[in-house]
């Protein structure tokens, strides 16, 4: 037997089946890729198709962490450093102070003053950020910040301030989280694409409208005896057809959809 | 008597007990090879085991069973269902490394006492361990949907437990897992959850130096830091507070646990 002849058929026929196998493997790999993209082509035909649309997307984190943070009490050194304001706390939790010299609310050209009002008058004020304001009841909304992102609808993270008819701020309600920690392991986020394309297989958003934003903040997963813990969370602002705005929240982890509902609605309050 | 969590979690469960005599395993769920890796890190062979406790047949438990008994010659003590659920399973392990360990009995071996108890889990006929030495002991109780009085009364006053502390019942809620899934780990034979193993715990140490490892967390729907703040904050509304004589320990899913005597 010719042994170099037979190495040498050997050889090439391995070289021949490795040929084979990779453009195998190759055409695969093209194939499943395709298949992605088709998916992802054909929701964005479908929002084309109902005339939705977005803007171009945030830059996103790819990874963040649970946090979790314990209910303040306000003690009475901290909020003696504040003149000319009556406290009231229920709970040792929840703060009613009330004015005692007004502030106002907005300056002579209309603009709101809520963020200076915060530094000077509201104990840890510089750790909210405006929700929204509501000009016909003559308050405004603020939620407490983690880092530089907003725990959502969360009570115990709220401040709401009141004014009056005059437009002079005359008292407010807040509540406050302390002892921020971040859990060690960190978990994937979801993309704002994956959270659009979510939400728009499951029907949540409507024909000719306009997604406006998508931004990240916190809200609330756990609550323990005495701590909370708050998983990363997408909020996507959409502009409807009427000009109407609306929100959807999505666990930015685990992709569910979250419908905030306050201690005010479950208690039936207005 | 000394033991370390050499692995927990749905990966695969093993937890080394040893006296000065003896050397057991409970439970090999994890690749014979993963074993000896993690043998080789608390400074032990797996060569000197001298039995494996199985609790149930689930793979996350005897993974890992047939392939090191076979390679060391390991007597493997389990109950006549849980061998009969796992004919076929870890292949055929000769006769005499075979043995029944009956439900709620107690095996000596030498100055080690184990005695064996029902929990309730989805398997044929699932048990946990306590082990006893010079009127010190260690209780072993993981996959179970709840803790009875019953398995109360036998783990009660432990030096040290390995407490299954599953999963947070709102991530699980909110996790991607089909309902069926949800449904069965929330049920009585599926797994306990954090708060629901606190209140358990409260019920069962006693007043005096305790160490306890929260075990078999679920990898998507629990974390070490909320498995602990969860256990040791209803702890305290059951009026113990951890760190004064009640200790908490992570286990992990690859890395054993520091050996420690009880």
């Amino acid at each position: 037997m010719d042994w170099n002849k037979t190495k040498t058929i050997f050889i090439v026929v391995f070289a021949i089946l490795n040929v084979f196998l990779y453009s195998l493997y190759l055409s695969q790999h093209t194939e499943a890729r395709n298949v992605q993209t088709l998916n992802e082509t054909s929701i964005d035909e479908s929002l084309e198709q109902d005339n939705i649309t977005y803007e171009e997307l945030p830059d996103y984190p790819k990874e963040m962490s649970y946090v979790s943070a314990d209910i303040s009490t306000f003690p009475k050194s901290e909020l003696d450093k504040y003149e000319d304001q009556h406290f009231v706390t229920t709970d040792d939790t929840i703060l009613h102070a009330t004015l005692e010299v007004p502030f106002n609310v907005q300056n002579a050209k209309g603009d709101y003053l809520l963020n200076d009002f915060l530094k000077e008058y509201v104990p840890y004020g510089e750790e909210y950020l405006l929700w929204e304001i509501i000009e016909e009841n003559q308050f405004a909304v603020f939620f407490q910040k983690v880092e530089e992102y907003p725990i959502y609808f969360n009570d115990n993270a709220m401040l709401i301030v009141y004014w009056d008819e005059k437009g002079n701020i005359t008292s407010y309600d807040q509540q406050h989280f302390s002892e921020f920690e971040h859990f060690n392991k960190k978990k994937d986020i979801l993309s704002p694409r994956d959270v659009i394309n979510t939400l728009y297989s499951r029907d949540y958003l409507k024909r000719d409208s306009k997604v406006t934003s998508v931004s990240l903040g916190y809200s609330t997963l756990i609550t323990l005896t005495k701590t909370q813990v708050f998983a990363p969370t997408w909020r996507v602002r959409v502009e409807l057809e009427d000009g109407e705005f609306e929100d959807h929240f999505m666990n930015a982890v685990e992709g569910k959809i979250i419908e905030f509902k306050s201690e005010r609605d479950e208690n039936g309050e207005e | 008597m000394r033991f370390s969590v050499l692995a927990s979690g749905s990966s695969g469960n093993a937890i080394f007990v040893e006296n000065d005599e003896h050397q057991f395993l409970v439970d090999a769920g994890l690749s014979g090879k993963k074993l000896e890796g993690l043998f080789a890190n608390i400074n032990r062979s797996m060569e000197d085991l001298d039995g494996i406790f199985v609790t149930h047949e689930h793979s996350d438990h005897i993974k890992g069973l047939g392939v090191v008994a076979r390679r060391y010659g390991i007597p493997i003590y389990a109950n006549a269902k849980t061998w009969q659920a796992m004919d076929g399973l870890i292949g055929t392990v000769p006769s005499d490394q075979c043995f029944d360990f009956d439900m709620e009995t107690v095996q000596s071996f030498g100055g080690l006492d184990v005695e064996s108890f029902a929990v309730s889990h989805d398997a044929v006929d699932p048990m946990f361990y306590t082990f006893h030495q010079n009127g010190r002991k260690l209780a072993i109780i993981t996959d179970t949907g709840y803790v009875s009085d019953r398995m109360k009364g036998i783990i009660r006053g432990a030096d040290a437990f390995v407490f299954e502390s599953n999963h947070d019942v709102g991530m699980l809620q909110m996790c991607r897992y089909p309902w069926s899934v949800k449904r069965r780990i929330l049920s009585d034979v599926g797994h306990v959850s954090n708060e629901d193993a606190a209140v358990a715990m409260s019920e069962v140490v006693d007043e005096k130096e305790t160490r306890i490892y929260l075990s078999h967390l679920s990898k998507d729907n629990n974390m070490k830091d909320l498995a602990r703040m969860s256990v040791s904050q209803t702890l305290e509304t059951c009026g113990i507070k951890t760190g004064e004589y009640v200790h908490l320990f992570d286990t992990d899913p690859e890395e054993p646990t520091k050996l420690v005597t009880v």
